[in-house]
């Protein structure tokens, strides 16, 4: 083989990879074109609206780069509209958190304290960032810059928060929708860093009434 | 009443000694001598605990992570349980580097205590000042700086059961090691400060 041959060959060589790549990338996910977007967008809200309660299993991935593996806990969610929420944490260890009437409650393996969210700025902004985002009802242009893709049935929002706080500590967050109903199935908060926490929901029932001891601190 | 004043003043410095080995027997230091702190040296290991932080009053609850990330280097990363971080720090031999801390925590002293103690808990060897002995335990003397680190071995078994951080006068910091495993991770490391109020209690969680 020449000299030319070879070039052209090498040539012939990328331009395969690069179409291959794009084509696979575009079949792994496609953004959707603007009416896609707000027909979306307009479904979710309509969903979220009609989500009085939402009970599911969660399953939580921290990544941190430097370590071998990955840190997995799991447990309940407990959410009723407009902004109560519950994380029940069965492992790795008992702990619960429950944002309810401005503050957070934790309890922690039976020990049980509070924080004023008014006085709080960083974890007002995370309560209300985590209801809106199992919710659904997040999809705010004033608070975040939006982008809309669909992957194989599941839709996926990648919001980059405008807000300085929420800013500082995630630079994306990506959510997951069931294509049908338009609920949320994952969340991934991507710090500056690039280390991330993932969120996925198994087994999640809708306005399902739940007691109101499951909310008591 | 001058000899009282006296009295009073040779009291008052005689209970300000360092008690850490005070009747500990003392032996010869051989050039060859280093402590070891064997607890974070595995670098294929994920170190990582439950974390109570009790500071002033105010409780920090997450899960605390400790990395040998170079043969001198030490990462530490504390997050709360959704996974928010507090700090995340590095530490080499004796410099360290902050990559991230929340506002809270974000206090030149407090910084400065934390770098302090998790120096003291990740230190895998270094030069013996003195020695001391006693029925139950071998100890190491290290000199950092004003302070030195006092190295509790327990003669039974030989593995390293407590560090003491004292001054001249009074002992700083107590950290403890507890349940130690066969792969010598310690299961539950309790570090207690005496002129602080500042406390730190570690669970392994894998």
């Amino acid at each position: 083989m020449n000299y030319f041959q070879y070039r052209h060959m090498l040539r012939f060589f990328i331009c395969t990879i690069f179409f291959m790549s794009t084509s696979w990338v575009m079949a792994q996910e496609v953004e959707l074109s603007k009416p896609e977007a707000t027909s979306f967008v307009n479904a979710v809200s309509a969903s979220a609206k009609k989500s009085k309660t939402i009970v599911n299993t969660f399953t939580q991935l921290k990544h941190i780069d430097f370590l071998s593996n990955d840190i997995e806990s799991n447990g309940d969610l407990y959410f009723k509209s407009p902004n109560i929420i519950k994380w029940s944490y069965l492992k790795p260890y008992e702990y619960s958190v429950i944002f309810k009437d401005k503050k957070l409650y934790i309890n922690d393996a039976g020990k049980k304290s509070d924080i004023n969210l008014a006085s709080n700025k960083v974890f007002k902004k995370l309560n209300d960032l985590i209801a809106k985002s199992v919710s659904g009802d997040m999809l705010d242009e004033s608070q975040f810059a939006m982008r809309f893709y669909k992957n194989k049935g599941i839709y996926i929002a990648k919001l980059s928060p405008k807000d300085q706080t929420l800013k500082n500590m995630f630079k994306e967050i990506v959510l997951g929708f069931q294509s049908k109903s338009y609920l949320v199935s994952s969340v991934k908060l991507i710090e500056p860093s690039g280390d991330y926490t993932l969120i996925k929901f198994k087994n999640t029932s809708v306005n399902k009434p739940i007691p109101d001891a499951v909310f008591v601190h | 009443m001058r000899y009282l004043y006296i009295s009073i003043l040779l009291l008052s410095f005689y209970s300000c000694k360092v008690t850490t080995v005070k009747d500990y027997i003392e032996s010869d230091v051989k050039e060859s001598d280093t402590f070891e702190n064997l607890y974070f040296a595995s670098s294929s290991i994920d170190y990582v605990y439950k974390a109570d932080i009790k500071v002033y009053g105010n409780e920090f609850s997450g899960i605390l992570i400790i990395k040998k990330i170079s043969e001198d280097k030490h990462r530490i990363v504390f997050t709360s349980q959704f996974g928010s971080t507090f700090f995340d720090i590095e530490l080499e031999n004796d410099s360290f580097k902050i990559n991230s801390v929340v506002e809270q925590l974000n206090r030149k002293i407090i910084l400065n205590t934390l770098i302090r103690d998790f120096s003291l808990v990740v230190d895998e060897n270094g030069p013996v000042i003195g020695k001391y002995y006693n029925d139950s335990y071998n100890v190491l003397k290290n000199r950092n700086g004003k302070r030195s680190n006092y190295y509790f071995y327990r003669i039974s078994d030989k593995r390293l059961d407590k560090i003491v951080q004292a001054t001249k006068m009074k002992e700083k910091v107590i950290v403890s090691f507890n349940k130690v495993s066969n792969d010598q991770v310690a299961k539950n490391i309790k570090i207690d400060h005496k002129n602080i109020k500042l406390n730190i209690q570690l669970n392994f969680l894998k």
